[in-house]
């Protein structure tokens, strides 16, 4: 008797996975709409060093995503990735200034990110304040400690090697690629086979529920902040290997760019909902928008208002998909 | 006066209502009736504008109307006291009742002494004297309750729904609410009563009106059928065939007398004062109270989640201090909140999800899970509870509300607890679920575990409790053997001293 009022149970599986091929299909067919639109548009767009130029830019916001993913999805948001990409930036060019070799620097920078991070976890899960109020204070502080040790120049003068990691190729592809793809391996593991990557869309998807479940909701928040500072870090150190320099100004608004390229993959603001490799989708489909747009030498100042236009419709969209909870 | 015909509701995976018609007389009480799931709290959403509807149409005076807000129904008159309160914790009662219509005085600004003198006048109507100016969250929770039906009668209306009023009121306080409601039915006012005490929808209502799994199955006059005969129709079987299937033989109890917990003097700072009572190895104990008196504050308290002041907890002769979730899930004790939606479940997760996450621990080679030690739990809990499920890997919003408590429930089992929390255990689930859940749990109390279940309905405490404490305004009143239980003497313990 009671059956009748469930539809019948089949018909779920059916109509689910349907719901999901749409939408998560639809943004890669828009972006493969895209590439054709842009390669029609402009034939130099398939020329291998601009397809190579596309994955290389973007490789930098494909880190910043994953880990950007794993905040989302525990409910938080981080807007210091951006400024810590410049200090980054900064830190490995003193470091290797200082003679160190570039994979201790990177280490080293890395770890002296993650402190940044780890405070912005400590503050938001302690006094339970919006990660967005805290994470826009520390990126303005960053920022300034940016311009503060560098007196607002940039750090050159660097040995040759230093370009390695941004400019060069490994069999042909970037390094910066390689180092995007076992990020985004790494990323997809930890979430979907490890406690700490479950408990994360726990926090994120219940935050309630996963305190009486007995998980340390504190405990995954700082750690999703931390571990996203440090990728930012990683970023910082690829984006001032292709620079061949630190500087204090770059970096701005990156966080803008890879919290869209997340909403785009699917990741929600709301929390408990996220995908490493759909937020990969959602960066490259950035990078192809850009790059299209600069062969069509449309002025960055354009490109600067597409830019806002596409993180209201990321948004938008977050919020459409969110509007049929059961 | 009032019509609904042919409406059909559908959530994601429900059919919530199918095809009801409901039809509302001038100046009459009508009372609506039915089980947690069938349907009436939906019905009352669409009258009132909260929920849009997919099929049927709604008539006013003979007129087809459409409802796409609750400003809409509040047009046509229609005023709704929900169930769960929807009062400005932070405002002045008098601005509560008034909410949306703040009378003015020409030019637009708002007329405070007309605010407070007729909240002062809608309150004494309803027996209440309280400071208009006080904010509602000093209030306790049967005022706050009474504030919310000042706050709809206020409006005019000509149609006053009412879902639950009566769920935090002591007898006194609802004779009162019984009289203004006779009154405002004398001027013409209609109104629709959900409760389901069924005591109270015979004492002032004038037709009842049947929902049973979303389908409407009879209207009747209040005298011509009797109390028994409605609630076999509300659960649509013989009584005796459902007494006789939900009793699994807890009658003769062998009833342990191993104290496996006891709490002592447990204070909180805003709610309890000094509770303390012994739960035994095997026993269901039932906690019972009006909404407001603390049931659920002694819950979370036993299991940790809310600060205490002061607390003696033993188990099984240990002393248990610093108490947190994950603490008291090590110790054995684990809690099945009231609210699943919201403090339970995983709504974008999946079953597996949903049922693996508290027991990660357990499923870990270091910090990677297991797949197979994994889905071996998942089977098992599925098959143990009888979930009814397409798969592992659905998310589990899809499922209806008793597979949904049945996940919950079961996901906790694998931890070998020894006590179970359990906080209205039944709450909107439909008929056949809840049954399957009594059977549960009467099988975990054969098995040695122990319950404490709390709950709003006599029946089910009947049916499920070898013993009830009865709690009132943060204080244990009183216990009950199951023999006992029943509404007088539970009334008596229960009874507010002051008049």
């Amino acid at each position: 008797m009671k059956n009748k009022l469930i539809v019948k149970m089949s018909d779920f599986s059916i109509r689910t996975f349907m719901k999901k091929i749409v939408q998560e299909g639809l943004i890669i067919l828009i972006l493969i709409g895209m590439i054709i639109i842009f390669g029609i548009a402009n034939s130099n767009f398939f020329q291998y060093d601009n397809l190579m130029n596309i994955f290389r830019q973007m490789s930098v916001y494909a880190i910043m995503a994953v880990g950007m993913t794993m905040v989302l999805i525990c409910g938080e948001i981080d807007l210091t990735v951006g400024a810590i990409v410049a200090l980054a930036g900064i830190m490995v060019a003193y470091a290797v200034q200082a003679g160190m070799n570039m994979l201790a620097a990177t280490i080293l920078v890395m770890l002296g990110v993650g402190l940044i991070g780890l405070f912005n976890g400590i503050i938001v899960a302690t006094f339970r304040v919006p990660s967005m109020l805290v994470t826009m204070g520390t990126m303005m502080a960053v920022r300034g400690t940016g311009y503060v040790i560098t007196n607002g120049r940039s750090v050159s003068g660097l040995p040759d090697w230093f370009g390695h990691l941004g400019r060069n190729y490994l069999i042909g592809i970037p390094i910066p690629v390689i180092v995007t793809l076992i990020v985004v391996v790494l990323g997809w593991f930890v979430l979907k086979y490890t406690k700490y990557g479950r408990y994360m869309y726990a926090v994120g998807g219940n935050s309630e529920s996963a305190n009486l479940c007995g998980i340390n909701t504190k405990k995954v928040i700082v750690g999703a902040l931390t571990i996203n500072t440090m990728l930012a870090g990683l970023s910082g150190v690829i984006w001032a290997s292709r620079l061949n320099s630190g500087q204090p100004v770059v970096g701005q608004s990156y966080e803008m760019q890879v919290i869209a390229a997340c909403v785009i993959g699917g990741a929600s603001l709301r929390g408990g909902k996220g995908n490493v490799f759909m937020s990969l989708v959602g960066a490259i489909l950035l990078g192809v928008l850009y790059n299209g747009l600069n062969l069509l030498r449309v002025s960055s100042y354009w490109q600067q208002i597409a830019t806002g236009l596409i993180i209201i419709l990321a948004i938008v969209l977050d919020s459409l998909r969110n509007l049929n909870k059961a | 006066m009032f019509e609904i015909s042919g409406v059909c509701k559908r959530f994601v995976g429900v059919l919530a209502l199918d095809h009801v018609d409901f039809a509302l007389k001038q100046g009459e009480i009508h009372g609506l009736l039915g089980e947690n799931g069938a349907g009436k709290s939906t019905l009352m959403k669409i009258i009132s504008g909260v929920y849009t509807y997919d099929e049927g149409e709604i008539r006013m005076e003979k007129e087809v109307v459409q409802f796409h807000s609750p400003r809409d129904a509040l047009k046509c008159g229609i005023s709704i006291i929900s169930q769960e309160l929807s009062l400005c914790e932070d405002l002045s009662v008098a601005e509560n009742i008034h909410m949306g219509h703040l009378p003015e005085k020409a030019g637009g600004l708002i007329d405070w002494t007309k605010i407070n003198t007729q909240s002062i006048e809608a309150m004494r109507d309803l027996g209440m004297d309280i400071n208009p100016r006080l904010k509602v969250k000093h209030l306790s929770t049967s005022q706050k309750q009474l504030v919310e039906i000042a706050k709809a009668v206020s409006r005019n209306c000509k149609i006053l729904l009412m879902d639950e009023p009566t769920s935090a009121l002591a007898q006194t306080e609802v004779d009162h609410l019984f009289l203004k409601m006779r009154e405002l039915a004398k001027r013409g006012i209609s109104i629709v009563f959900i409760s389901h005490k069924l005591d109270e929808v015979y004492t002032v209502c004038d037709r009842i009106t049947l929902l049973r799994d979303g389908r409407k199955i009879d209207t009747y006059m209040v005298g011509e059928k009797t109390q028994n005969k409605t609630i076999e129709l509300m659960i649509g079987k013989p009584l005796d065939e459902y007494y006789a299937t939900n009793n699994t033989g807890k009658i003769t109890s062998k009833l342990s007398t191993e104290v496996i917990m006891t709490v002592k003097n447990l204070c909180t700072e805003n709610k309890l004062k000094n509770i303390s009572f012994s739960l035994h190895k095997g026993e269901i104990l039932g906690l019972y109270g009006l909404m407001g008196s603390g049931r659920t504050e002694v819950l979370r308290a036993l299991y940790g989640a809310d600060k205490v002041n002061s607390m003696e907890l033993t188990l099984n002769g240990k002393q248990l201090t610093k108490l947190t979730p994950a603490k008291s899930i090590q110790n054995g004790i684990v809690l099945i909140p009231e609210e699943r939606k919201l403090q339970s479940l995983y709504l974008e997760l999946s079953v597996s999800d949903n049922i693996c996450i508290p027991n990660l621990n357990r499923l870990c080679a270091g910090p990677i899970v297991k797949s197979d030690k994994r889905d071996a739990l998942v089977d098992d809990c599925i098959t143990r509870m009888g979930v009814k499920t397409p798969g592992r890997g659905i998310k589990i919003k899809y499922l209806s509300g008793g597979n949904q408590q049945k996940v919950i429930i079961g996901r906790w089992l694998a931890n070998q607890p020894k006590v179970l929390l359990m906080d209205e255990p039944t709450k909107g689930i439909d008929v056949g679920a809840k049954s399957e859940i009594y059977s549960l749990i009467h099988k975990f109390s054969q098995q040695g575990y122990s319950v404490l279940c709390v709950s709003s309905e006599i029946s089910e405490i009947k049916q499920l409790c070898d013993r009830v404490i009865l709690i009132r305004d943060g204080k244990l009143e009183g216990e009950l053997e199951r023999s006992e239980i029943n509404l007088s003497n539970i009334s008596e313990a229960l009874a507010v001293e002051h008049l």
